[in-house]
């Protein structure tokens, strides 16, 4: 288990993260979400031992996170981290050798790899000659050819086309499935909400929200409604409770302060010609981060 | 971590051995050690049979003939020594057809005077023998007509004996020793100068290659900042002592082979008897030992600041200028050395051999001379001790602050900032 506990970092007068906590679990995927210098990268650092916080501790399995651990730990970094004058094999040997691997299992684990992303073709071609996707899919590789217990995915789908993220998808998940503590970061809220089951969203490196995405879709009042037939948008927008109505191709979005208020939606579309959908839905988890990171950065 | 170290060094050190251009840069080296050492044997080589041959007309207008006189000292002082030349004691009308022919006149008028004509330029070993037998014959003709004899001639002629009193008593203010231990200084200063130079440029160039594609997250989540930056100084250094172990290497071939034509060395062997007749040898083993101890100091301490300056380096423009200030105090450490000896071993060169970045370039030569004692190169040693062990402690933390910090802000702005926050 990873607990980050009460953690704090200071840039000179800048609190870039300010008494942070969560915990993740074995086979537990956490979204660890924010926007551009919210303090992702402080907090991601601060795990990989980068960085001792100046306030606060990081444990791993109930220990103070160190040195000791960095063998079992992954890291995807959202820039380009990769030695481009090497080879592909050059560069899983070096990024497997410094993860405490033999230099038999590293060759085992890049075959398997290379053919598993089908690159064995550029085994030993330079990385700056791949491709921007290829050169995500080495990269990636070389966070997880040791086969570690915690991984943090900064940004792990940049640049991959999307045949690519299913691909990157089906591998995370099944990192997911042996047990590993994964950390995701991304700003692609689908994909956040596609693999975390927990999360926390910084902002000025405060946690301003935290827990299962379940319950904070729950705790959040605003819901949405789809409705399909011949409503007037006008009459919809004066309805109580109503706070935004979206027209998409071929249905519209009703936005409503909680779904107490459905009820008044609905008892307007039922007069309606041509009704053929009406469904409540929870918020997604953008709409949710727009709202409470908005909201934050006004106060 | 001891792994993790020993695999770093390996990687590093690999890839510089691996390289093409390694491997082509010695085999380059190779030849052209073996060209220089061998140059005048190669050149040699091109003459043919033909151009070795010569005829040489010799005719004087002395009250003696001298004739033998001259063909025994052209024999005997050619630089080479492997002419094939046909003395003929008569005239000779040298013509624009003629080839290897020379005709040596020399007349007797208020002055003994020679002339040598020739179609062509004629060997240079060849013109130095006719020199130096004309030379001969006119002491010897010259000293006949005035009537004196040749030891006289030769006490007015021969190189003034000076003995040379230093009523300060210091030993080390010979002029014509101190001369010679400049030009000794600057030999034994250049391989280390250049040395230290590719050292710590190799060291700088691979934290920041490192560095600039961002892979120094990754690795310093995986090693400690003191096993990378240890790796780096002892993977470029080793790399330095193979490039130098070849370099030496290739040298004892050049040798060896020169050896095989029974002209090897002999240059080399006279300069090493005046150096030891001077007494500049008497220390030499320990004059070795100090200059490699002073040099391994040294290099580990300009590989320190080199690591710790490229480390705050996010790109190569910032690299270029960090580096800047390192360059240039090696700089003046290059030319103060080249120019001690004009300083005169005085206070300002004795000053500056006690200052670690410059100790190396000056402070051997001072002892060679005499200046400095083994206690003040001990002391010195002493001091680059402290001074690495200053800079590993004062750099570690920075260039743990550094190369993490991917800020925008001024390179030495950055450097500045890391160094304060590293001292928390």
């Amino acid at each position: 288990m990873l607990r980050v506990d009460g953690v704090s970092k200071y840039y000179g007068e800048l609190k870039a993260v300010d008494k942070l906590s969560f915990e993740v679990h074995e086979g537990e995927i956490f979204g660890l979400l924010g926007l551009n210098g919210a303090g992702k990268t402080t907090t991601f650092r601060m795990i990989l031992n980068l960085f001792s916080p100046d306030e606060g501790t990081v444990f791993y399995n109930d220990e103070i996170i160190g040195y000791d651990h960095s063998d079992e730990i992954g890291f995807l970094s959202e820039e380009r981290s990769l030695l481009v004058k090497l080879t592909v094999y050059e560069q899983l040997t070096y990024y497997g050798s410094l993860k405490g691997m033999n230099k038999r299992a590293i060759d085992k684990a890049i075959e398997y790899w290379l053919q598993r992303f089908n690159i064995t073709d550029y085994k030993h071609k330079k990385i700056k000659e791949l491709s921007k996707g290829n050169q995500q899919k080495i990269q990636f590789l070389s966070a997880i050819i040791h086969n570690p217990k915690l991984i943090i995915l900064d940004e792990p789908f940049n640049g991959l086309d999307p045949i690519n993220v299913e691909l990157f998808k089906e591998v995370i998940l099944e990192c997911k499935s042996k047990g590993m503590i994964i950390i995701f970061s991304s700003h692609r809220m689908e994909h956040v909400e596609m693999f975390c089951e927990k999360l926390v969203i910084l902002v000025k490196g405060k946690s301003i929200l935290y827990g299962y995405i379940k319950d904070i879709k729950k705790s959040f009042n605003q819901q949405n409604i789809f409705i399909k037939g011949d409503v007037d948008i006008s009459e919809l927008k004066k309805i109580d409770g109503v706070i935004d109505v979206l027209e998409h191709t071929d249905q519209v979005e009703v936005k409503i302060e909680s779904k107490d208020y459905a009820k008044n939606v609905f008892k307007y579309a039922s007069k309606c010609d041509g009704i053929t959908l009406f469904d409540v839905k929870l918020p997604s988890l953008n709409e949710i981060f727009v709202d409470k990171v908005g909201r934050t950065y006004e106060e | 971590m001891k792994n993790k170290l020993k695999f770093l060094i390996d990687f590093s050190l690999g890839r510089k051995i691996k390289k093409k251009s390694f491997i082509i840069s010695n085999i380059i080296l190779l030849v052209l050690i073996l060209i220089v050492s061998n140059l005048d044997i190669i050149i040699d080589s091109f003459k043919s049979e033909e151009d070795k041959s010569y005829t040489v007309y010799y005719q004087a207008d002395l009250a003696e003939d001298y004739f033998a006189s001259f063909e025994y000292i052209v024999e005997n002082s050619q630089l080479g020594g492997d002419l094939n030349i046909t003395f003929i004691n008569e005239h000779y009308e040298v013509t624009t057809d003629d080839g290897n022919v020379v005709f040596v006149e020399i007349t007797n008028g208020d002055n003994v005077n020679a002339k040598v004509v020739s179609n062509e330029l004629i060997s240079t070993s060849l013109y130095s023998g006719i020199y130096s037998a004309v030379n001969a014959i006119k002491t010897d003709a010259t000293a006949k007509q005035l009537g004196i004899s040749q030891e006289d001639v030769a006490k007015i002629t021969s190189d003034t004996s000076i003995e040379r009193i230093v009523l300060s008593g210091d030993e080390g203010d010979n002029e014509i020793q101190n001369s010679i231990i400049g030009g000794l200084s600057v030999l034994l200063i250049f391989p280390f100068f250049f040395g230290i130079i590719m050292v710590i440029q190799m060291i700088g160039l691979e934290i920041f290659d490192e560095k600039s594609t961002r892979s120094m997250e990754v690795i310093m989540s995986s090693v400690k900042p003191k096993v990378h930056l240890l790796s780096k100084i002892v993977a470029v250094n080793m790399f330095a002592i193979i490039q130098f172990g070849l370099i030496a290497l290739y040298g004892l071939i050049g040798v060896g082979v020169r050896s095989l034509t029974n002209t090897a060395g002999s240059t080399f062997s006279e300069m090493g008897l005046d150096l030891k007749t001077m007494g500049l040898l008497d220390n030499i083993g320990l004059v070795g030992v100090f200059i490699v101890v002073i040099f391994i100091l040294t290099n580990l301490i300009y590989s320190l600041v080199m690591a710790l300056l490229s480390s705050t380096a996010n790109e190569m423009d910032d690299y270029q200028k960090i580096i800047a200030p390192l360059m240039i105090t090696m700089l003046i450490g290059f030319y103060t050395a080249i120019f001690a000896p004009l300083l005169e071993a005085g206070t300002f060169a004795r000053v500056m051999a006690h200052i670690p970045f410059f100790s190396l370039m000056i402070a051997p030569s001072l002892f060679i001379s005499g200046t400095f004692t083994w206690v003040n190169m001990v002391i010195i040693i002493l001091i680059l001790i402290g001074s690495v062990i200053f800079f590993y402690w004062f750099g570690l933390p920075v260039y743990k602050q550094s190369v993490l910090d991917y800020s925008s802000d001024k390179v030495f702005k950055r450097l500045f900032r890391n160094i304060k926050r590293s001292q928390r």
